[in-house]
């Protein structure tokens, strides 16, 4: 059987990383950082699934799939949230001092 | 006895305390900062004493490992913890110096990354490692970019970039490792690694060491080292360079010895150790800027650590460690004098602090500091160096000690350069003397250099555990 | 040329992942799982790791809800930390977005409907959060949820008055009590039982709201601290408006 969600998920890491590397906008790498993050999340969760099984709470009938990775997650989408509201104020704090957010215009660069 | 969680515990406690003694009085929530570091730098000394007797296991929320969080303390690990916590103590005395708005949450920021460092080193499950790994770079974002001017912003700006990437490979890499054996405790995780599928193993490893990689420095992730050091207020470039640099390493360390136990020659990690070296050494020795140039040289001594945990035989790792302790100190040091030159000469250019550092008081701490980065005896990083050529010659890997002394030798070139500038004659009239804020620290580091390195006994002894280290225990 | 090296490297991370991940089987069930070792005793355990939480984890902590359970007793301390990154988030957005000279911007009024209709909303929100981290042990939710979605309200009141500006110094101090709470909690536990966040509070009955020891307490922290926290980072980087 294919595991079409881990090969989901790592698609999304993968894009993520084209988008960091290859584009030239802040706004745009900040956004492919989220997606590194979102995909790296999904994959989590996905190890944690068990077929046909329902939310670890009691008062629903077993079986239940793996808590652990949904709690890590949890703490990895609140970490992932900070760096998000960090990158941003950053990228607030370039455009107040140089009037825009092209990497290339920022450094000088010629095209 | 003292519990390792205090070191946690207590400066997450001054620090939620400090917005609200901020609003009565912002001079306060300074001194109470002072406070804070040295009382976590005495309780790490405690613990250190204590971890050498046997290691030290704190059990959180009163749940056995794997099921709840533990913290591990070795001695080594103890030792930079102690460290970690010295070099923060004396730097936050130099942080009295910072005068920019908005002053409380500075203090804030600085004790919280004194804090992360240390629960980096301290904890001994995996995911936990990466939660101070967050608490660590996310400080070290906003700290970086603390000047609110473009050069900090945009070394801030890379940090994070380059900081996030790395955060992803660890999580990826723990997300293999739990596949595997739904477990995240390290001491679980290293009694069952021989059962993971070998290439699941082996990408874990690369991303765990990849992502780790990024605080300690390690080439190809590296880029973001230059511009944030420059960057950042001058407390927090001697900050970065001794404490998350540090905890960073010893994770790698972790990773390699406690968890993956690998304990022969990793050809990767020394590969990637001596790109470290030369990378930082040579564009170091090309830098006119005296933040820049200390800040390449953190990258070439950091790859010298990094290739001596690589070579993995216990003297090699001994001078590994030796030479963390060494750089911490001495970095820190050199940091703190840079930041008082800089303000003397009015520019970060090497060339126009020209007899800047006359005044003894600035004077000696910082030739014992550099000498002490060059590795000439009897100062503290001499022994680093030496235990670490001697493990690869007890080997036989010949040629990476030759390639090893050859960027040594480029690292004492351009130091010499830069004392031979900072003390030449002839601009009398312009040399100020530091105030107390400045070198108060300076001696405090230049004592402790100058100790370690003449009666080195203390710190040997504790490195003699670490053969226990590499062999997978705490 | 760039574009290519970056096409290159997303291809081999993807294929090196995929790799290591088609070892991975996907929903199997838990009794495959490798059993756990306890590496202080050295025993190794008849179960594996999820299976004893959902096995013991309501004897262990009185919570009905497992990922709580796991999230705020078994590993509570990681649950700090998360805080701690958060606390830091505000922190270092507001000393980023600091201004020394405040220039005020000017701002347009938005129109009744929205007025009127957030003025209303409001207490609304407000309980629905305080109820989701409230009951974060019972149902799916808790702290960071509800945080969330009180920090919702208050951004509904950023849109609906532009000139809203919320007392820097008020939530910095709730910030603050919270933070303590759960750090002075974890320190009641170091004192009462010698571990570090130990729920050394009764456990009542399961399902009932006034259960499962220390968790609400601290859900209830993190659920203001999580909210004023938000707030104080929109706050911060809308900047100051007339």
């Amino acid at each position: 059987m294919i595991q079409y969600y881990y090969l989901g998920s790592i698609a999304l890491i993968a894009i993520g990383m084209y988008i960091v590397i290859a584009k030239r906008n802040l706004i745009k790498i900040i956004l492919g950082l989220d997606i590194m993050d979102t995909g790296v999340n999904l994959l989590f969760i996905s190890i944690g699934y068990v077929k046909n099984a329902t939310a670890p709470i009691e008062n629903v009938p077993g079986p239940y799939v793996d808590p652990i990775p949904q709690a890590l997650v949890l703490t990895a989408i609140v970490i992932g949230v900070s760096v998000m509201a960090l990158a941003l104020s950053i990228a607030i704090g370039i455009y107040k001092k140089t009037g825009t957010l092209e990497l290339d215009e920022i450094l000088g660069v010629k095209k | 006895m003292i519990r390792p969680v205090l070191l946690i515990a207590l400066p997450l406690f001054f620090a939620f305390l400090s917005p609200i003694i901020g609003i009565w009085s912002k001079k306060g929530v300074r001194y109470l900062i002072i406070f804070a570091t040295a009382l976590n730098a005495t309780l790490a000394g405690i613990l250190l004493l204590e971890a050498l007797q046997k290691p030290v296991f704190d059990i959180i929320g009163g749940f056995q490992p794997p099921l709840g969080i533990v913290l591990m303390v070795g001695p080594l690990g103890a030792i930079i913890a102690f460290i970690i916590n010295l070099v923060a103590f004396a730097i936050s005395i130099y942080n009295l110096k910072v005068e920019k708005e908005p002053i409380v949450r500075y203090s804030m920021l600085y004790l919280l990354l004194v804090m992360g460092s240390t629960g980096m080193v301290l904890t001994g499950d995996l995911f936990n490692l990466f939660v101070f790994l967050e608490v660590t770079s996310i400080a070290s974002y906003g700290l970086a970019a603390y000047n609110k001017d473009k050069k900090g912003y945009l070394g801030a700006m890379k940090y994070v970039i380059i900081g996030s990437i790395g955060s992803t490979f660890v999580l990826l890499g723990i997300a293999l490792i739990y596949s595997q054996l739904r477990t995240l405790n390290m001491l679980d995780i290293a009694a069952r690694i021989g059962t993971m599928d070998p290439y699941v193993k082996i990408m874990a490893f690369t991303s765990l060491f990849l992502g780790f990689g990024v605080e300690a420095e390690m080439f190809p992730l590296n880029t973001w080292v230059p511009d944030a050091y420059d960057g950042a207020p001058h407390p927090i470039s001697a900050a970065f360079a001794s404490l998350p640099a540090k905890a960073g390493v010893f994770a790698l360390a972790r990773v390699i010895f406690t968890m993956f136990s690998f304990t022969n020659f990793l050809w990767f990690v020394v590969v990637m150790g001596l790109l470290t070296v030369f990378f930082g050494e040579i564009v170091a020795y090309t830098q006119k800027d005296l933040k820049r140039m200390l800040a390449y040289s953190s990258i070439g001594q950091m790859g010298m650590i990094i290739m001596g945990l690589g070579i993995g035989t216990t003297l090699a790792v001994e001078g590994a460690f030796y030479q963390m302790i060494a750089h911490a100190l001495g970095k820190a040091l050199l940091f703190i004098a840079a930041g008082f030159l800089i303000y003397a000469a009015r520019s970060g250019k090497i060339e126009d602090m020209k007899g800047m550092a006359r005044n003894p008081l600035i004077g000696i701490p910082l030739l014992i500091g550099a000498l002490s980065i060059m590795g000439m005896p009897p100062f503290a990083g001499f022994y680093g160096k030496f235990f670490i050529l001697m493990g690869g010659f007890s080997q036989g890997y010949y040629a990476i000690i030759a390639l090893f002394l050859a960027a040594s030798i480029v690292e004492v070139a351009y130091y010499a350069r830069f004392i031979k500038i900072v003390f030449e004659r002839g601009n009398e009239s312009k040399v100020i003397r530091p105030d107390a804020a400045t070198y108060v620290p300076l001696i405090i580091l230049a004592i402790i250099i100058v100790v370690i390195g003449v009666y080195p006994k203390p710190i040997l002894t504790v490195l003699q555990h670490v053969g226990t280290f590499i062999a997978g225990g705490a | 040329m760039k574009k290519a090296l970056a096409i290159v490297l997303a291809i081999l991370i993807f294929i090196v992942f995929a790799l290591a991940f088609v070892k991975i089987p996907f929903g199997e069930k838990m009794s495959t799982y490798p059993h756990y070792y306890n590496p202080i005793t050295n025993q190794t355990s008849n179960m594996s790791l999820p299976q004893h939480y959902l096995t013991y984890g309501k004897n262990d902590t009185g919570a009905t809800n497992m990922v709580t359970a796991i999230v705020v007793d078994y590993r509570g301390f990681d649950t700090l930390g998360e805080v701690t990154v958060l606390f830091l988030a505000s922190t270092g957005v507001g000393s980023l977005m600091y201004v020394e000279n405040k220039v005020k911007k000017k701002v347009r009024r938005s129109n009744a409907v929205v007025e009127t209709g957030s003025k209303l909303l409001f207490g609304f929100i407000i309980l629905f959060g305080a109820y989701i981290f409230i009951h974060g042990h019972l149902t799916p939710g808790g702290g960071f949820p509800g945080g969330a979605v009180i920090a919702s309200a208050f951004l509904l009141l950023y849109l609906a008055y532009p000139k809203f500006h919320a007392k820097h110094e008020k939530l910095s101090v709730s910030e603050s009590i919270a933070g303590l709470t759960f750090v002075i909690v974890g320190l009641i536990g170091l004192i009462i039982a010698g571990y570090f966040l130990y729920n050394f509070l009764p456990f009542g009955l399961p399902t009932y709201l006034f259960s499962a020891g220390v968790i609400p307490l601290i859900y209830v922290a993190i659920g203001v601290k999580v909210g004023s926290e938000l707030t104080a980072i929109v706050d911060s980087m809308m900047g100051v408006r007339e």
